[in-house]
């Protein structure tokens, strides 16, 4: 019999798909025993529009995940997005090591406590506190205790978001039986599945560009840096060709996933597509190269924003891991090319790594779910004392089939 | 005003006075340019504060607003000094406007005259028992924040003033330009717009069509205001002039942006053709606009032959949505002079006045919507007892489409849910 304390579900509630998974500790394994995943309604830039139909998908998926699963968890990690998550940076500096003596677990401990002990405005609530490396007059200390200095700074870069859209988001899933266990930035979930423990130590920027969001996350020194949400995604291609081109949605949509790019090919007068190809009536030709150039723009306005904001906390040309690209709309051919041109580092499609099946959820759109699930089990009670479970969990994930 | 009301719908569209008058820079330049095109019956005049530009204007009905303002020398870009400029010439603003019917006001948004003084207008021609229709320019993105903001008040003032007003994003008239424009031929765009929007207006009223409308079903169509104002052109020619006109009308850029409604409950049409215009095709191509933009729309359409138009046709579709239901809407009117407030101190003191003469003067229509029209101007004080409404005011004011139910997305001063190609006003070939 599988007890229910080994059993957690990790759920994404995205502006285009609801996806719910229900992860299975095994010792020191992890299965993938169910999956769900409903279209999303009600859900626009990652915040829920709609909260009955948001709710509807939501029990949806999670209900398709269990019954897949045979089981019920009681535990859920929620992904949390939306143009309402801000971040910042926290930090104190304090003196230390007084009349020459190396710095103290005390000093330590009661730093970091201070540093993350900060209030926020109200209206707004925590949602994530990512711990930033110490420094010790200036210089990057893993572990600063017995070492010599003056003063010594911890940061926590802040994630905080709407009260009412967090709040929100979390009771689409209480009202079904289940309680939220803990929520985690979509951005940082997906870094946790498309990044190596390497790629974080040398620096690398995620970005998961969704339908509705765009969630970043930044490592350096093996920790989160910054991360953030800019509501922009695929959504807005869609939007800016269905203005551009005078398409409806429908068709505004298709001729993106057909013939969009992110960067605009040489001009070819007379390189026309069609819009249905079927000689049906209202059929008509749109001029390739506009397509491109709309998705262009707007592709480089959302990178040259994202550099803007990540640029003021962590030079671009210090991730020498560069950036890596997840999410659905990640799939536009091109991005990588857009993104290394406007970041000036150089930029690649990420992949699930940890993940080894072969089924859909190897797709970027999943990294947030993923990577939300491998965070949810690396929290199970059992393992915490565990040192290195980070690399266990890897390795679990490998030799794993998904449930399909 | 009043008293010709009946006569107007009793006798031939001859007696309709026609008057469009230019605001500010922007629209001073539109009518100098349109006057070119010496349309019978339309009178002309052109209003500034500059008496520079003024001077220059070979328009013979010219008014210096507010000489004891801004001393002949403009507002500055200070849509305040605008509107004081205007306020102080109040009396000379209804001499312009006595006795016209029709008064169309083409400004400019974003500066200081177009933005402060064309609502004073708009209202002083209301008062006087004017129907006002005004098209008015929005400056490009690239101009920046203030311009944008100022312009967006500007149009909120007008719309509370204006039976309708057609909103021209100098961003998306870019897109019509072709290849090799510069941008002074971008910014001509502007005006060839308003240029066909009036002159498909004037040849309704004025020129006999194998269906005439006259001026008082024209004013049907514009029962209320303060809403949204669909508008369109479309134009063909050759051999299927008729189902081209209807093609080019769908791919009429302002009809896919979020500042118009997609559907209306009232619409004009008319359609301007040559002699081979056929009733079969006039019909098609009402029916056809009548489905796609009506919400069981009250069509009102009109139909001119012009000997010099064979072989081409053009389609002109005006559209205005009904004030009531909830009072959303309406809401909005009365809760415009809140938030501005802040900004323009004394603002807009006259502003009582059009809304409550607005009732009766709907009535004097003599049409169908008239009552009903009288109600819903009630709506407005009850529901005006909300606060919160008005909060919102602005940002309900920018209709946004898909992205409507969501917050907007600012960064900068940017909304991000616009196209960024509208906002780099970087030209799209369809």
């Amino acid at each position: 019999m599988r007890s229910a304390s080994s059993i957690i579900i990790a759920l994404e509630i995205g502006t285009s798909k609801v996806v719910a998974t229900v992860g299975e500790l095994d010792g020191h394994s992890v299965n993938i025993i169910g999956f769900g995943r409903t279209t999303s309604k009600g859900i626009m830039k990652g915040e829920a529009v709609d909260i009955r139909s948001a709710s509807a998908c939501a029990h949806a998926a999670i209900q398709a995940a269990e019954d897949q699963a045979g089981v019920t968890g009681d535990q859920v990690f929620l992904a949390i997005s939306g143009g309402h998550v801000r971040g910042e940076l926290h930090s104190l500096t304090h003196q230390v090591g007084r009349a020459g003596r190396p710095v103290s677990d005390e000093e330590v401990d009661s730093i970091r406590t201070l540093a993350g002990d900060c209030r926020v405005s109200e209206g707004r609530t925590i949602i994530q506190q990512t711990p930033r490396p110490f420094l010790l007059d200036g210089r990057l200390v893993r572990d600063p205790v017995h070492h010599e200095g003056r003063a010594l700074t911890a940061g926590y870069w802040i994630l905080t978001g709407d009260q009412t859209q967090v709040s929100e988001m979390l009771h689409l899933v209480n009202n079904f039986r289940l309680e939220v266990r803990e929520i985690l930035h979509a951005g940082l979930a997906s870094g946790i599945m498309v990044t190596t423990a390497e790629e974080r130590e040398s620096g690398v920027m995620v970005l998961d560009i969704g339908q509705g969001t765009t969630d970043f996350a930044v490592y350096r020194h093996g920790a989160c840096y910054l991360a953030g949400t800019l509501p922009v995604g695929g959504d807005h291609l869609t939007n800016d060709l269905s203005i551009g081109l005078r398409l409806n949605r429908a068709q505004a949509e298709k001729i993106k996933l057909t013939y969009g790019r992110a960067q605009a090919g040489p001009r070819v007068k007379d390189d026309l597509v069609w819009l249905d190809g079927d000689l049906s009536i209202g059929d008509r030709r749109l001029p390739r190269h506009s397509i491109e150039t709309i998705l262009e723009l707007r592709v480089a306005e959302l990178f040259s924003i994202i550099g803007k904001e990540v640029g003021e906390e962590v030079p671009l040309g210090q991730l020498d891991a560069g950036v890596i690209l997840t999410g659905g709309s990640s799939r536009l051919p091109g991005i990588e090319d857009a993104a290394s041109s406007v970041f000036g580092i150089q930029a690649r499609r990420g992949h699930n790594f940890m993940y080894d099946g072969d089924s859909e959820l190897g797709s970027p759109e999943f990294s947030t779910v993923l990577g939300l699930l491998y965070y949810g089990v690396s929290t199970l009670p059992e393992e915490t004392a565990s040192p290195g479970l980070f690399g266990r969990m890897k390795r679990a994930f490998r030799g794993l089939l998904p449930a399909s | 005003m009043e008293p010709d009301q009946p006569e107007a719908i009793a006798n031939p569209p001859e007696t309709v006075n026609l008057k469009m008058i230019g605001v500010g820079g922007a629209g001073t330049n539109a009518v100098d340019r349109l006057r070119m095109e010496n349309l019978s019956s339309l009178k002309v005049a052109a209003v500034n504060t500059d008496t520079q530009a003024l001077g220059s204007s070979p328009v013979e009905e010219r008014l210096l607003l507010g000489a004891g303002v801004t001393r002949g020398l403009g507002a500055g870009g200070d849509p305040e000094r605008g509107r004081l400029a205007a306020e102080a010439d109040r009396d000379r603003l209804r001499e312009l406007v006595e006795g016209v019917d029709l008064a169309v006001i083409l400004a400019g948004m974003g500066g200081g005259t177009g933005s402060g003084a064309a609502p004073v207008l708009a209202e002083v021609a209301s008062e006087a028992g004017a129907l006002v229709m005004a098209f008015v320019t929005m400056p490009f993105t690239f101009e920046g924040g203030r311009r944008a903001r100022q312009a967006e008040e500007g149009l909120i003032a007008l719309r509370s003033a204006c039976d309708a007003v057609v909103p021209l994003p100098n961003d998306l008239l870019l897109q019509q330009s072709s290849e090799k424009d510069g941008v002074l031929e971008a910014l001509a765009m502007g005006d060839r717009w308003i240029d066909r929007a009036v002159t498909s207006i004037w040849a309704m009223l004025f020129r006999t069509g194998m269906i005439n409308l006259d001026f008082a079903s024209i004013r049907s169509v514009f029962p209320t205001r303060g809403g949204k104002t669909l508008f369109g052109l479309g134009y063909g020619e050759g051999a299927d002039a008729a189902d081209l006109a209807l093609e080019d009308f769908r791919l009429c850029p302002l009809l896919h942006t979020p500042d118009f409604p997609r559907k209306s409950d009232r619409l004009l049409v008319n359609i301007i053709g040559g002699p081979d215009l056929t009733l079969d095709g006039v019909n098609h191509l009402m029916s056809n606009v009548a489905e796609e933009f009506g919400r069981d729309a009250h069509v009102t359409m009109g139909a001119v032959i012009d000997e010099d138009w064979d072989g081409r046709v053009e389609l002109c579709v005006l559209g205005t949505t009904d004030m009531d239901g909830v009072g959303t809407r309406s809401v909005r009117r009365v809760a415009r002079p809140k938030p501005r407030a802040a900004s323009q101190p004394a603002s807009f003191a006259g502003r009582g006045a059009p809304e409550g003469e607005q009732a009766p003067r709907e009535i004097d229509g003599g049409d169908h919507a008239g009552s009903g029209a009288a109600a819903r101007q009630r709506s407005p004080a009850v529901t005006a007892t909300k606060p919160l409404q008005e909060e919102f005011a602005f940002s309900d004011e920018a209709d946004r489409g898909y992205f409507e139910p969501t917050d907007h997305t600012l960064y900068h001063g940017e909304d991000l849910d616009r196209p960024t190609f509208l906002r780099r006003g970087v030209r799209i070939p369809l």
